[in-house]
């Protein structure tokens, strides 16, 4: 038990370390993957609030709700990381994120996303993006940023969803928005 | 008439009973100390050495008070698949020395809840003068979400939250279409 304790639980753990960083590369490399590096460091503060679901997680999720709600676990199913970050600070400059906003939108033009909303109102400025499948049948990330006097948000889904499940979530959840996204696609 | 007296008196002590049972059995499922927190707390302890956490109040729930909360919820949410829920608030005394979270290895703290629980934080909230972590605790080879555990800090309270059990029914719950409570509000 003791030879349990001191050698094989550690080198257990050490064995996970790889799995670990090469799930993270292989996230950094997906499409739909978007590094809102250089956006928080201008925060220069901690986030206010972060949530970050990752597979192992998501994955779980899915097997609990599969039998209750097949659709919710298809569409869950599909997510490898859900990320949100809110820096809520007087001090940040929002012109300064908003024009870090502006260049990394351009980045997202260059790279194959799709822009969906760009608001650009007195201080407010958002910016919502899609990265699609070459064929358009499936959204491998989502990225919003939105900058506003004392609040900075930023969101990143990552996952390989295709848009019927997309709409077969909006009809479960009542969201006729996303359903239209089956419609527009047939 | 005196026979109708005493069946009715019969009836009162039978009730008594009934009561000293149910209150007997639910006070069982039910207790005060934060025995289940010491682990954390003297973790929490060792890693910021200069604070004391002194137990304000402490409550663990077990399955069968649980039960009977949904019970009386109507089962709304379907709480009765719960094994524990354990809340325990805890005032920081320090000379200054404040806690922060980041500095916190949650992890070590929430060993004792199993060896074989793999802890990732999913919500983290710093705000002023409040922080606010939520861990799930996984159970890989199982592929079983078994635990969640709430770190509150606000000022110098420190609220601890342990819930164990089956969270099926809590995330069903919790993903319940929103048009249902829309259709719900709209009828009221």
């Amino acid at each position: 038990m003791k030879i349990f304790k001191n050698v094989l639980a550690p080198l257990f753990c050490l064995s996970l370390i790889p799995v670990v960083l090469a799930a993270d590369s292989d996230l950094e490399s997906h499409l739909g993957y978007v590094d809102f590096s250089t956006l928080t460091a201008i925060a220069a503060i901690e986030p206010t609030v972060e949530i970050s679901l990752k597979a192992p997680l998501l994955n779980m999720i899915t097997n609990l709700i599969r039998s209750e709600d097949e659709e919710a676990a298809e569409f869950i199913s599909k997510l490898m990381r859900v990320t949100v970050n809110v820096f809520e600070s007087d001090d940040i400059d929002v012109d300064q994120v908003a024009a870090s906003m502006s260049t990394m939108a351009e980045d997202l033009d260059s790279a194959g996303w799709d822009r969906v909303v760009r608001v650009r109102e007195d201080e407010s400025h958002v910016d919502i993006y899609f990265r699609l499948a070459p064929d358009a049948d499936a959204i491998y990330g989502i990225a919003i940023m939105v900058a506003e006097p004392g609040e900075t948000v930023l969101v990143n889904i990552v996952g390989d969803i295709s848009t019927d499940d997309i709409s077969a979530l909006g009809r479960r959840f009542n969201l006729d928005e996303l359903v239209d996204i089956e419609v527009a696609d047939n | 008439m005196d026979y109708h007296f005493n069946g009715e008196k019969e009836t009162v002590i039978m009730k008594k009973i009934l009561l000293v049972i149910v209150l007997t059995q639910l006070a069982a499922c039910m207790s005060f100390s934060d025995r289940s927190f010491r682990s954390a707390r003297n973790s929490i302890q060792e890693q910021v050495p200069d604070i004391s956490l002194e137990k304000e109040f402490a409550i663990s729930l077990g399955n069968s008070m649980l039960g009977f909360l949904d019970v009386l919820t109507l089962n709304e949410t379907d709480i009765s698949e719960l094994d524990h829920v354990q809340l325990a608030i805890y005032n920081v005394e320090s000379d200054g020395q404040k806690i922060d979270f980041n500095e916190i290895d949650f992890s070590d703290t929430l060993r004792s809840r199993g060896e074989n629980l793999y802890w990732e934080t999913i919500v983290r909230v710093r705000k002023e003068g409040e922080q606010v972590w939520v861990l799930v605790g996984m159970d890989v080879e199982r592929n079983s979400l078994d635990a969640v555990s709430v770190f509150v800090l606000e000022n110098s309270e420190l609220v601890m939250i342990n819930v164990d059990g089956d969270f099926d029914h809590i995330i069903e719950f919790a993903l319940r279409p929103a048009s249902d409570r829309r259709r719900d509000n709209d009828a009221s």
